[in-house]
């Protein structure tokens, strides 16, 4: 999709520039990353424990509660998994499963032919509607709920990752076939590491072996070339770069926040519009869970004149994509009175405004797993040697203080997305203009902050 | 014949081989893929209960019940075999809490829909059994304007691993593999 191309004006102060501490400064650290162990002493570990997942998944206990796999996936990775893409950015991609078997398929049987031009041009299209797809198959035919369902799942992804990886050069698959890495990447903006090259030590280099690679270490698995890289989204920290490059141009810092939001020279509307889909999801996820969902189901199926859990389901979802959609839309055309951008426009660059509220909606919603059913895991882990913990309580903290938690991670993320919207609308805006356009989109993610608030503070369902 | 063609006539029955080669891959992708269809319909040993010479007979479709969504069928006749008039059928079903060991599965018993089987007095539904161990359906029905109820006991296994999803998965992961061996090796030798 076209690329959305405004004037913006340059909005690092040179003070945060100047703030930026490379990593790679310290020897250590550096010789870690350069090492032949690195990624593989994360990626190894994790594999082994991923393989053991499925194994449980597809031939362990059918029920939820009794299962290592669900309890590992459901209750302990998938809440971390945001909270891992704010601190350390797309660093989970690097030590993905799924990657690794990409990797090693590749080294073995690769063919590594060029990535075909429609997966360029629509593969953000393409992990949007796969996102959105399991997400509704979720509700429909139950995956998280269901261990043999998460387990076909991830033998269908497995499949998928080998079809890629036999193919395909590179990582093609993480990059423009990867529903979670679509979902990692739009976190990973808001994330707090960054890779960078040096411009002035780039400009003089010939070799660009930190894209093409070397004899002894391939180039960028994520086909970016950190000379001209200026976003974290694709960026899974491999460190081939680090590697390759003969002139130590790379750095990896630390930043705030959202920081990464604040410049988007080229905003696309395929990546606002997963940014905004995925604040539809967390409501779906949330309304679904809730205690009273049974009784908006009984409501709709009066209005729909069936009980066709199908149609009730998917007119829900449609409803609940749609909102966050519409709203998006409208304060598009209502910030266009002072901004004078088109409606496109609008939702293309203030779009990536709501990541930081995403990003919080799906810790906070996820924290209720992780904290109400944490120990969960250990039983289930328990279970594996006949150490039974039936009726014992799965609550790491108490229902309230997860509440709590919730509410607070909500207001820092409604105050990450304002603020980032404000700077959005200052990178373009003259200071006339940029209170009102400021204005409406804080408008905008208070009334998603405070459904999403809403939504917490009804009791809800676990998954376990 | 110039060498071009010379070379085109000599590779002419190899892509022909290959062209059969690659839609015997697909068809067999395709075959295995679908192959859990294929294994889908075998009958249960009905279970049998007479009260008040009303012969009452529960079938699953599957002979081992596992948790999740199972298909059963349930008749209602009288000693001669004939089907019962306004019996008003009802099914629920609840898990025996002498064998549920605290585990979170439905406390209020649950309600099947019932639709009308290809025989009088013969109906099916499906039952979603949410965990495994011992399950009463309970079916209450009218007899003359009285009511009558026969209660069922299944037991629901828990399910292993589906070897048929496994095989599928598997025999499609191999064959993607073997084509790409195939492939890298035609092209390092070209």
């Amino acid at each position: 999709m076209a690329d959305i191309k405004i004037p913006l004006k340059q909005d690092l102060s040179s003070s945060t520039a100047k703030k930026e501490k490379d990593l790679l400064k310290n020897k250590k650290f550096k010789k870690f990353i350069k090492s032949k162990k690195y990624p593989g002493v994360f990626q190894w570990p994790v594999a082994l424990i991923f393989a053991f997942i499925v194994f449980e998944l597809i031939a362990g206990p059918t029920d939820a509660h009794d299962n290592f796999g669900t309890a590992g996936t459901w209750v302990l990775w998938w809440p971390l998994l945001p909270i891992l893409l704010l601190f350390f950015g797309r660093f989970w991609c690097i030590v993905c499963p799924f990657g690794l078997l990409n990797d090693v398929v590749q080294k073995f049987v690769g063919n590594k032919k060029p990535v075909p031009k429609f997966l360029k041009k629509y593969g953000i299209w393409i992990i949007d509607i796969t996102f959105l797809m399991i997400t509704w198959s979720d509700h429909v035919w139950g995956i998280v709920e269901n261990p043999r369902g998460s387990g076909v799942l991830l033998l269908m992804i497995t499949t998928a990752v080998i079809f890629s990886g036999a193919l395909f050069e590179r990582r093609t698959w993480c990059r423009y076939l990867c529903f979670l890495g679509g979902l990692s990447g739009n976190y990973s903006r808001a994330g707090m590491v960054k890779l960078r090259a040096t411009p002035e030590i780039c400009k003089k280099c010939t070799t660009a072996s930190c894209y093409k690679g070397t004899n002894e270490v391939p180039g960028c698995p994520m086909f970016e070339f950190p000379k001209t890289m200026n976003s974290s989204a694709e960026c899974n920290l491999c460190g081939n770069c680090v590697k390759n490059c003969p002139n130590d141009s790379i750095t990896i810092s630390t930043r705030i926040p959202t920081q990464e939001l604040w410049n988007n020279k080229k905003p696309k509307i395929e990546v606002a519009f997963l940014a905004i889909v995925i604040m539809g999801i967390v409501f779906v996820q949330n309304i679904t869970m809730l205690k009273v969902w049974d009784k908006i189901l009984n409501s709709l199926e009066n209005v729909l004149g069936t009980t066709n859990y199908y149609i009730t389901f998917t007119v829900t979802f449609l409803i609940a994509m749609l909102i966050p959609v519409v709203l998006l839309l409208l304060t598009g055309l209502i910030a266009k009175k002072f901004n004078k951008a088109s409606v496109k426009e609008n939702f293309a660059r203030f779009g990536y405004a709501v990541i930081p509220l995403d990003l919080a909606g799906h810790i906070a919603h996820n924290l209720f797993h992780l904290l109400a059913e944490g120990k969960s895991v250990g039983y289930t882990f328990m279970s594996l040697f006949g150490m039974n913990s039936h009726g014992a309580s799965t609550a790491i903290l108490p229902s309230p203080t997860i509440q709590m938690l919730q509410y607070i991670i909500i207001i820092i993320g409604t105050i990450g997305s304002i603020y980032t919207a404000y700077r959005i609308a200052k990178s373009s805006q003259t200071k006339e203009k940029l209170l009102g356009t400021s204005a409406v989109y804080a408008i905008l993610m208070v009334l998603l902050a405070v459904a999403n608030i809403l939504l917490f503070s009804l009791p809800m369902a676990m998954r376990m | 014949m110039n060498q071009e063609n010379i070379f085109q006539y000599e590779r002419g029955p190899i892509n022909m081989k290959f062209k059969l080669f690659k839609n015997l891959v697909f068809t067999l992708i395709l075959a295995l893929s679908f192959s859990t269809l294929a294994f889908a319909s075998t009958t249960g040993t009905p279970i049998n209960k007479t009260v008040d010479n009303v012969k009452s007979s529960l079938t699953f479709m599957n002979e081992k019940l596992k948790p999740g969504s199972n298909e059963f069928t349930i008749s209602i006749l009288d000693k001669d075999g004939k089907p019962l008039p306004n019996s008003n059928l009802k099914v629920t079903a609840a898990m025996d809490k002498s064998t549920d060991m605290g585990s979170m599965t439905e406390d209020k018993p649950m309600m099947m829909d019932l639709k009308e089987g290809s025989k009088k007095g013969e109906y099916t539904g499906m039952m979603d059994f949410k965990s495994k161990g011992k399950w009463i359906l309970k079916s209450t029905f009218d007899v003359q304007g009285q009511a009558k109820n026969v209660d069922f006991d299944v037991d629901v296994q828990s399910a292993g691993p589906n070897f048929l999803i496994i095989g599928g998965f598997s025999g499609v992961i191999i064959l993607v593999i073997v084509i790409a061996a195939i492939n890298k090796k035609k092209s390092i030798k070209s």
